[in-house]
């Protein structure tokens, strides 16, 4: 166990664990909404999130697009695909009360995309390499992840975003609805079928926000989103199943978890607590911390 | 259901053509057989491995083949995708033994993949020659169908000691840590590291496991830079020291020396980091500055092809080889025969150098250590030609 550290090495460690938890909570955020409505643990996100890192590198380096400014390019393309893949492979799924038929599919889409991605750009690690990598930024004697920083900023605004969408309109609101009880939903005229596609669209718009945070700040491969989806899992079960400003909550919380263990225990401590947060949250909580006993998207 | 009287006797025609067809192939050429990592997260590796046995076979059918015997037969190299994955290896290698008859087999990398292709080999009595695992993991099979070259973890984790010895006092290391991954292969070389470090009188002022596959980790630079840490040994992926070497640079953090096993050694480091991979320590099999015969043209040939040089491909064309070698002493492509042609027996001169085989069937190879420097290998230890280099700041480099 390490020695009781300056206050300056405590705030560098909680902004670490900042820094790095909003990229677990950007990825949260996504399936907080596909499950809000869907029921499904949409474990194909990471691989999502990998496959839009791949993209964003194929905009810089085939048309020299700067990564961050990729970013409306990147959202737009993830919610049309997100509505593809809704209308192509759950559509049916969906309307059956199965479960289980889903997370198959999840799963397969999953392995397929992460092989799919093996064959076009081989299994090595890739980058994005730019001007700014590796930069740090430094105020108060704390350094900062430049990368890491917009990444950061990428996951706040991206979480506003997506509360004011399902606060202040009416798909929005036919969203929370559905998430609510979608029996009651659909007797009111919402299409179950919509709001699932609108969930899957917003839900794979975030993964190409955090592919824009992952390309610019990780080395990644094929199957690096595995990883990515597991932090997501225990990040949303943290901040509440169905709440979305509670899975960016929960996953700072799992960075600040992970950034205060590895420093005051040891790096091989640091998935044990937190999946043994994970596993605290559910026993006690189960809602999540930050949701009240029935769920909202 | 009717019965198709002619189909059959069409089918068994066919059959019949296409079995004298393979017997005829199998007299008139050798068939090895190869599980690679062509898909999963090795694929990168076995990229590189398939090019050296490629070559190797290649060079082989130049000189006119293999002396079998009276005759001179050509060489057929046939490869099976094993995913990177140790369950799929059995399978790429039953494809390889039962469909498509190889005569022998080269292996795939990696000590448990290894050990699972060097099962089957067993099995079904087909020689499998081995690099790229773990004397500790393979000798316990105690395998007849099976032989192996590469280093011992204890040697291979006193090199950065021995490279230390070497240097004027004002550089040797103060304060080294040892970050080593989560993982068995990282447990047993950690362990190597601490008893090396003993051995030579250091102390590790950090020595701390880190998690495959995390994507922070600052805490872990944080904890460094407390500690005034002026060497690092790092044992990981990649992905995971490529994070690591970045948030370092982000955070202000280097040190003069800094040695990494299976992450940094490939292209794709250097790929990712670009300058920043200057001064860094990587471990390798092999090096094309080695004096060997053949070393140089190797090393030439890979990088005229890739733009790049390696320090893996002469492990796997000397794999290749040996094996190659031991067909013509033995003669034979039987495994029995080719296992009496490689244990207890040398093998001079092969592009990592001479291979002595003890009566196990393993042959010891030194682990390599080179500086990274302008985008290439430059090879410190063993013999090395290049004077390491101590790394600056990250803001005077």
């Amino acid at each position: 166990m390490t020695e009781i550290p300056s206050l300056q090495v405590l705030l560098q460690l909680t902004v670490n664990g900042i820094l790095g938890g909003a990229m677990y909570g950007v990825a949260a955020v996504g399936l907080s909404l596909i499950f809000g409505t869907m029921r499904l643990i949409f474990l194909a996100q990471g691989a999502m999130i990998i496959l839009a890192a791949y993209f964003v590198r194929a905009l810089f380096q085939g048309l020299g697009i700067d990564p961050f400014l990729s970013l409306p390019i990147v959202i737009t393309v993830g919610a049309g695909v997100g509505w593809l893949i809704y209308q192509g492979l759950f559509r049916r799924a969906a309307a059956m009360e199965d479960r289980n038929v889903s997370l198959l599919i999840a799963v397969g889409l999953m392995f397929l995309v992460q092989n799919l991605m093996t064959v076009i750009w081989g299994g090595n690690t890739a980058g994005v390499v730019t001007s700014y990598t590796a930069s740090g930024i430094g105020a108060f004697g704390i350094r900062m992840s430049f990368t890491r920083s917009i990444g950061f900023l990428i996951a706040i605004a991206g979480t506003a975003l997506v509360m004011l969408f399902l606060k202040k309109t009416l798909v929005g609101k036919a969203v929370r609805a559905a998430s609510e009880d979608m029996t009651s939903a659909a007797l009111l005229g919402i299409s179950p079928h919509r709001v699932n596609a609108i969930a899957f669209s917003i839900g794979l718009a975030l993964a190409g926000a955090a592919g824009v945070a992952v390309a610019t700040t990780f080395p990644f491969n094929p199957f690096a989103g595995f990883v990515f989806s597991l932090k997501a899992l225990v990040a949303l079960a943290i901040g509440g199943i169905g709440n979305v400003a509670g899975a960016l909550a929960g996953g700072i919380i799992l960075g600040l978890i992970e950034a205060y263990v590895q420093y005051f225990i040891s790096g091989g401590w640091t998935n044990a607590f937190g999946y043994g947060v994970f596993l605290l949250v559910l026993m006690l909580k189960p809602e999540g911390l930050f949701s009240r006993p029935y769920k909202k998207a | 259901m009717r019965f198709d009287f002619k189909g059959m006797i069409a089918g068994l025609a066919l059959s019949t053509v296409l079995t004298a067809a393979v017997a005829q192939a199998a007299e008139n050429e050798i068939v090895i057989g190869a599980p690679i990592s062509l898909t999963g997260p090795l694929a990168g590796d076995g990229k590189e491995q398939r090019w050296a046995y490629e070559q190797a076979v290649a060079d082989v059918n130049a000189a006119g083949g293999l002396q079998v015997g009276d005759k001179k037969l050509p060489v057929r190299l046939v490869i099976a995708d094993d995913e990177s994955s140790e369950g799929k290896v059995a399978a790429a290698l039953e494809n390889l033994i039962k469909v498509q008859k190889v005569d022998a087999l080269l292996s795939t990398h990696s000590g448990p993949m290894n050990v699972a292709g060097a099962i089957v080999a067993e099995k079904y009595k087909k020689f499998y020659m081995i690099t790229t695992a773990f004397p500790f993991e393979w000798q316990p099979l105690k395998a007849k169908y099976s032989a192996l070259f590469f280093f011992h973890p204890g040697p291979g984790a006193e090199v950065p000691f021995q490279i230390w010895e070497k240097l004027p006092e004002d550089q040797r290391p103060k304060n080294p840590a040892l970050v080593s991954e989560d993982t068995p292969d990282g447990k047993g070389f950690g362990g190597a590291f601490v008893g090396a470090a003993e051995k030579y009188g250091y102390k590790f002022a950090v020595n701390d496991p880190w998690t495959v596959g995390a994507t922070d980790y600052s805490a872990l630079v944080t904890k460094l830079k407390g500690a005034n840490v002026d060497a690092m040994l790092v044992f990981g992926s990649p992905a995971d020291t490529i994070t690591l070497m970045r948030q370092m640079k982000e955070l202000g953090f280097s040190v003069p020396y800094f040695h990494g096993w299976k992450g940094t050694w490939t292209g794709e480091f250097h790929d990712a980091l670009g300058a920043d991979s200057d001064y860094i320590l990587t471990d390798g099999f092999w090096s094309s500055h080695y004096p060997y015969t053949g070393s140089k043209e190797l090393g030439e040939r890979y990088e005229k092809e890739y733009g790049k040089d390696s320090v893996t491909v002469g492990a796997f064309y000397a794999n290749a080889q040996v094996l190659a070698r031991a067909i013509e002493k033995a003669g034979s492509t039987d495994a029995g025969k080719i296992h009496d042609a490689i244990f207890g027996q040398e093998f001079k001169d092969t592009v990592v150098g001479d291979l002595k085989f003890d009566e196990t069937g393993f042959a010891l190879i030194p682990s390599v250590a080179t500086q990274w420097w302008q985008g290439k290998h430059q090879l410190i230890f063993p013999d090395g030609d290049w004077t390491y280099k101590p790394a600056p700041a990250w803001d005077k480099r």
